[in-house]
């Protein structure tokens, strides 16, 4: 046995038993805080919940993008994760029809958030497409915000950290939104879509909204909602009308024949969509950029 | 009716010449009739559309510290500039005005020498607009740095 050996055996030794005892409150603390599992009937607000919890959160987002979320129908397959959910999210404010289902799926009730319908700011119009209404947005974030820092107290500072970034580029989509708005004439500021999902966005921006539909959409309107529509366009000058991503534009084709309103760019109605209209505010801005483009 | 086939023929010849000058004269009336319809159905595309009219409208920007940049957007375009303002500037420009008002988009940059408003350490920009038939609206705005504020003038309830 070498000389130097007893000194290399209890360095080595002593350096065991530090690292070990710096290892082992993290390994206690990493236990302590399991992510918050998250069930999201909301393509809005998957991004919410990611955005605002980061690796504090695991989220599964139940409807997809490019979804219709009116039509949706959760799977025996969605009601088994939100049965081991510690917090459920939906849209709410009559968005979807299976809510009173969720809550008998769901254990304990309270871990249902139904945000459309807790927004203060939504109170306004009846509309359910709430989070075309920048102000309803920054109020959802404060609201996943708080029901996560009330399933996980410990990780609260991170949360409300990453609400208020989060909220901050809210702030600057709706600074260039209403710069982007400002190239349109006042008097060019009407505009038709499919169905009545757009009126929060018209609102915040100084828009007037054309609805060929109601609230949900999906139906065949009638030759004489056709015809109302056309004479309000040709009352108003509309110049553009809009087809949505979900939805089929051959009405709005013939109604653009017939009237003279030229089919803009497609909108993102329902939720987010794919490529460019991915994230909350990628679908906000191409919205904004189709109605801009086509009506100034 | 009796008589012979040629009889009827001969009376029937008759009334019609009797009555031609009664057919020319309705004729006549209902073709000028016609061309008066037509006339005033071109006419309205020589008026110009409303929105499109230009009015000549007074700015004039008021500032309580330095501004190192100032310029305004109308549509898009810019439609004043300035690379360092202080105290007060003005200037006329030419509007598209429609009843509906405008949009202006302000853009400021704030020299770092600032004179501090009371109270909030921010400085304050006053823009005052004469709009067509020479009303004036006014408009203010606080901040440091660089801003941008969309301001609307004009329009229907105002
Ligand atoms: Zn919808």
């Amino acid at each position: 046995m070498p000389a130097w050996f007893p000194i290399r055996f209890f360095f080595l030794l002593s350096c065991f038993v530090f690292l070990a005892g710096v290892g082992a409150p993290k390994l206690c603390a990493a236990e302590r805080v399991q992510p918050v599992r998250v069930s999201s009937f909301s393509t809005i607000l998957t991004e919410l919940a990611r955005e605002v919890g980061g690796d504090q959160v695991r989220v599964t987002g139940h409807v997809r993008p490019d979804t219709d979320p009116h039509d949706y129908e959760p799977t025996p397959g969605d009601l088994k994760v939100v049965g081991t959910a510690d917090l459920v999210l939906v849209s709410a404010r009559n968005l979807e029809g299976y809510v009173g289902r969720l809550e008998r799926g769901v254990v304990d009730k309270r871990v249902l958030l139904a945000v459309g319908d807790r927004l203060k700011a939504a109170r306004a119009l009846d509309d359910p497409h709430w989070w075309h209404s920048i102000e309803c947005m920054k109020e959802a974030a404060a609201l996943v915000r708080d029901a996560l820092a009330a399933l996980r107290p410990e990780a609260r500072p991170g949360f409300e950290q990453r609400a208020a970034a989060y909220r901050e580029r809210l702030q600057s989509l709706q600074r260039w939104a209403r710069t982007e708005v400002a190239k349109i004439p006042k008097d060019r500021r009407a505009f038709v879509t499919a169905h009545d999902a757009f009126g929060w966005l018209a609102r915040e921006n100084g828009l007037e909204l054309i609805a060929l539909e109601g609230f949900s959409g999906g139906g065949q309107p009638s030759s004489k909602k056709i015809a109302e529509i056309i004479g309000r366009i040709r009352q108003k000058k509309v110049r553009a009308i809009f087809p949505e991503s979900l939805d089929n534009p051959k009405v709005l084709e013939q109604i653009s024949r017939e009237s003279g309103a030229r089919v803009g760019g497609v909108l993102y109605a329902d939720g987010l969509g794919t490529g460019s209209a991915a994230t909350y505010e990628g679908m906000y801005r191409e919205n904004v950029k189709a109605l801009v483009e086509a009506l100034k | 009716m009796r008589g012979s086939p040629l009889l009827r023929a001969l009376v029937c010849f008759c009334l019609l010449l009797g009555l031609w000058p009664v057919v020319r004269k309705v004729t006549a009336q209902g073709e000028g009739a016609a061309e008066s319809v037509r006339g005033p159905v071109t006419e309205p595309q020589n008026t110009p559309p409303a929105g499109n009219v230009r009015v000549r409208c007074r700015l004039e920007l008021t500032v309580t510290g330095v501004c190192r940049g100032f310029e305004v957007l109308h549509l898009g375009s810019q439609i004043l500039q300035a690379d360092r303002v202080e105290g007060r500037l003005e200037r006329e420009l030419d509007l598209e005005f429609p009843e509906e008002g405008v949009d202006l988009v302000v853009g400021w940059e704030w020299a770092g020498n600032k004179e501090e408003a009371p109270g909030s350490g921010e400085n304050a920009a006053r823009i005052r607009l004469w709009t067509p038939g020479d009303r004036m609206e006014e408009r203010t705005v606080w901040g440091t740095g660089k801003m941008e504020e969309v301001l609307s003038f004009g329009g229907k309830g105002k």
